[in-house]
């Protein structure tokens, strides 16, 4: 009575529990090794088709890697460019700071900082006027010096809060004092800017000695300017007997495009 | 039945080389609940010692699971609630489980729910799938226009 009701609850209870059976059976018989002839001679046919289709899914799976790796790549690339511009940028901050430092070393080298105060400014600007990145509220102030090593850049002529300007003796506003020297001798003049791009020394008497290639050097009785700052070298010597006095074309020593640092004598 | 015995070939040779998941279970779980009849337990029992043996397991334990889960799938099928598809997601998760514990604990390995996941992703488009093959010679009602 009770399996009747639990063969008409259950499904096909018959075929399953006979199944189950086999199942069971199967497991016993394999577990003795039984079925070990006819698994090896199935496998001569299966192993094939499953070798088959193993390589055929690597193939597959290694054309799906390829566009996937090639994706990946592309990204790669992109951030290593961008790593590379930011490593240039950093390289190039590092370069510009090294030789800030170079500068500074050899600044004082030159000038003793226990003698002269300054204040490092960097050039932003150049047209008639060189600008600098220092102004009043770093105690810049009108008419101050300067300089780079021991050679003269110009004077402070305007101070705003943040930036200055700086006349250039090569301005034809620009009239200083100034001596060569020589084995011979020295010669005095007054060094005046001629046409925002060179430099004339007038003034000099017949008799002093002046070449080609002396140094040309500050006087310092301006009162801003130290005495033995290098303004240029002489390129030619202009001397006409007519005239009273000679005069000398002046070329500076560097190019101030190419300046990092500049230093303002403060005091 | 042949194009299904074929299917469930391929289809165990893909599950054995290829893709690691039960395909052969999961297109006899959705056989059993839309066609439950004898001949599935045969299915299953056939299938099951052909993964053992493609797998190089024991015979008949894949088997015995499998018998197991298609009868759980035909007794599910007499309860009154069957006919609601839906109610398909919590019977193939729950059986697969069970399946994939039963698995585990005869090849003494642990159980990889990111399978379980798939398979019961499988299921649906699978049971559509069985579904419109099945039912492709049930004659439908023509659609009449009322004029």
């Amino acid at each position: 009575m009770i399996y009747y009701c639990v063969y008409k609850v259950i499904p096909h209870l018959q075929i399953f529990l006979i199944l189950v059976f086999l199942s069971f059976f199967t497991i016993l018989l394999d577990s003795f090794k039984t079925f070990g002839f006819p698994k090896i001679a199935v496998s001569y046919l299966t192993t094939p088709i499953e070798y088959g289709l193993y390589k055929s899914g690597q193939s597959i799976k290694s054309q799906f890697y390829f566009i996937f790796a090639a994706r990946f790549a592309a990204k790669e690339n992109k951030a290593m460019q961008e790593q590379i511009g930011s490593l240039l940028s950093e390289n190039a901050d590092l370069r510009r700071k090294l030789s800030e430092s170079e500068s500074l070393i050899e600044q004082e080298k030159t000038l003793d900082p226990k003698v002269y105060k300054f204040i490092i400014a960097r050039p932003i600007g150049l047209d008639r006027y060189l600008k600098i990145d220092k102004g009043s509220e770093d105690g810049v102030k009108l008419n101050q010096a300067v300089v780079f090593k021991d050679n003269f850049l110009g004077k402070v002529t305007n101070v705003s809060p943040k930036t200055s300007s700086l006349i250039l003796p090569t301005d034809p506003d620009s009239k200083l004092a100034v001596f060569s020297i020589n084995k011979e001798g020295r010669a005095k003049g007054i060094l005046s800017g001629r046409f925002g791009s060179e430099m004339i020394m007038d003034k000099i008497l017949h008799e002093e000695k002046i070449f080609e290639g002396d140094l040309v050097y500050s006087e310092g009785t301006e009162g801003f300017l130290p005495r033995g700052l290098i303004l240029g070298r002489v390129t030619e010597v202009l001397e006409r007997e007519t005239e009273i006095f000679k005069q000398a074309k002046i070329k500076p020593v560097f190019d101030i495009s190419d300046l990092e640092l500049v230093f303002v004598i403060e005091e | 039945m042949k194009t299904l015995i074929i299917l469930l070939i391929f289809l165990s040779f893909i599950q054995v080389s290829l893709i690691p998941l039960d395909l052969v279970l999961i297109v006899l779980i959705i056989r059993a609940y839309l066609l439950p009849e004898e001949r599935n337990l045969y299915l299953a029992f056939g299938f099951g010692i052909f993964i053992s043996f493609l797998g190089s397991g024991t015979l008949g334990v894949q088997s015995l699971i499998y018998l197991v889960v298609i009868q759980a799938i035909h007794l599910f099928k007499k309860t009154p609630f069957s006919s609601n598809y839906l109610l398909l997601l919590p019977l193939v998760t729950g059986v697969l489980t069970a399946s994939a514990f039963l698995v585990a604990y005869s090849q003494k390995s642990s159980i990889t729910w990111q399978n379980i996941f798939w398979e019961v992703f499988l299921s649906f488009p699978v049971y559509f799938i069985l579904r419109l093959w099945e039912e492709r010679f049930v004659v439908k009602k023509e659609v009449k226009l009322k004029v």
